[in-house]
């Protein structure tokens, strides 16, 4: 597309080696909201107000956080921004202003044509992980993070508490000479052939 | 004001995944002493069972899309919402699910939560469970907003018939323009995908005997046909399986 790709983030000053780490692997600028993020909404919100009226061609989410795995941030953008919003993508090609991607829609893989802007959330396959490298790191000192201070957004969510969930049974080992004592377990206790 | 019940469809047949949204709405509405109303799309040719599980009416969308748009599904549902004052929209967090939720909750200004895994708690305000951190904890969320969009995720409400075939009736909404063109859609007969799947055979790539060096990685799937189980190599089970209450064997 010829571009220059700028990285988002909610979060406090603590989060800019990580920011840092993205500019040293090829990212043009950074930008910054500097709050501790509290939920999809408020990090949604926050990204969009920081996007709006920019001319992004295409906004890059994750798949879902590692704490919640909500898998709400991508969505919520395309709504605030009045942009499609292609989930799970593994694949992109990109002609002119038009887009072609193929979205993973549970197990199913689906060719999606759309013209940009548009918000994508990307799915494992989309890219590889690329490894910073030293004059990468070096670049990246002198690449310009902006940091914009927050919107009050508020949220609709509280955290009561958390528990430990009830523990899973444990491994049962099978000698692999005993076939007969897998199937025997898989029919009578598994209960699943 | 009753709850609300997005029930999708695949290839025109509401699937388990339905069945149990559509149980978890029934049990909320009976715990806010009100009723259940189902949503469809396309009009599914098993729409009126949705009433076995808890709906006392199903509103069917038609439209003049053959695919999956999140954005134009968003819109009619949040419509059907607005026409029955609905303070309440359920899903199932499947694909459909998780790229509808978001909208619906900004569309609505609604609380959000993804993923529940159990019914809600009034004792103090609208409490919901989910599975967090990686299935090492669990959430106990309370929504504090009067509107509130859940998702229900997959294989932990059994589906329970309580009730009688539902009738089904046209919901009139204004459906927005697809931006985008889904051009193939491969079916896979015989192949369970995996968020839908009750039970998950798994193996690692190296699978095998190391004695002969002969792979084994066939096997699994061979299995999985026969059980009419999802079949996948771990790395991208691991993912599911931290998400989901699918049993892995």
């Amino acid at each position: 597309m010829g571009g220059t790709v700028t990285i988002v983030h909610v979060g406090t000053a603590a989060n800019d080696t990580i920011i840092r780490k993205g500019l040293a692997i090829g990212a043009d600028a950074a930008i910054r909201i500097d709050k501790e993020a509290i939920d999809s909404y408020d990090v949604a919100n926050q990204i969009a107000n920081a996007v709006k009226g920019e001319d992004y061609d295409i906004i890059f989410t994750g798949k879902e956080t590692i704490e919640y795995n909500n898998s709400e941030v991508g969505a919520m953008l395309g709504e605030l921004l009045e942009l499609p919003f292609i989930s799970y993508a593994i694949s992109m090609n990109i002609e002119g202003n038009q887009a072609i991607l193929i979205r993973d829609m549970g197990g199913i893989e689906e060719k999606v044509e759309l013209a940009t802007p548009m918000v994508v959330s990307a799915s494992k396959g989309l890219a590889e992980q690329r490894i910073p490298n030293m004059r990468g790191i070096m670049m990246a000192k002198s690449k310009p993070l902006q940091v914009l201070p927050p919107v009050a957004v508020g949220t609709m969510i509280e955290v009561v508490k958390y528990e430990t969930p009830v523990t899973r049974s444990s491994c049962i080992m099978i000698d692999p000479e005993n076939m007969d004592e897998l199937v025997r377990l898989l029919h009578e206790e598994a209960k699943v052939i | 004001m009753p709850v609300l019940v997005y029930a999708e469809n695949n290839g025109g047949l509401c699937k388990k995944s339905a069945f149990e949204a559509v149980t978890f709405a029934k049990k909320t509405a009976d715990l806010l002493n009100t009723t259940c109303v189902a949503v469809t799309t396309g009009n599914p040719s098993n729409a009126s069972e949705l009433g076995f599980y808890g709906a006392s009416v199903v509103k069917n969308i038609d439209l003049t899309i053959h695919f999956f748009d999140d954005q134009v599904y968003a819109s009619v549902v949040a419509q059907v919402a607005g026409q029955l004052n609905a303070d309440m929209v359920i899903l199932s967090h499947s694909a459909q699910g998780k790229a509808m939720a978001g909208r619906l909750a900004i569309k609505l200004q609604a609380g959000l939560v993804s993923a529940v895994n159990s019914f809600p708690i009034l004792n103090d305000g609208f409490i919901v469970s989910k599975s967090v951190y990686s299935g090492k904890a669990v959430g106990h969320l309370k929504i504090t907003s009067t509107k509130k969009v859940i998702s229900v995720l997959g294989n932990s409400i059994p589906p329970a018939k309580t009730g009688v075939q539902a009738e089904i009736e046209n919901s009139i909404v204004t459906e927005p323009a697809s931006r985008i063109k889904v051009t193939v859609m491969p079916k896979q007969d015989n192949v369970v995908p995996l968020p839908e799947a009750d039970l998950v055979v798994s193996g690692g790539r190296g699978f095998g005997d190391l004695k002969t060096g002969v792979s084994w990685k066939s096997w699994p799937k061979n299995l999985a046909r026969q059980q009419h189980a999802a079949d996948r190599w771990l790395t991208r089970v691991g993912d599911h399986i931290m998400n989901t209450s699918a049993r892995r064997e």
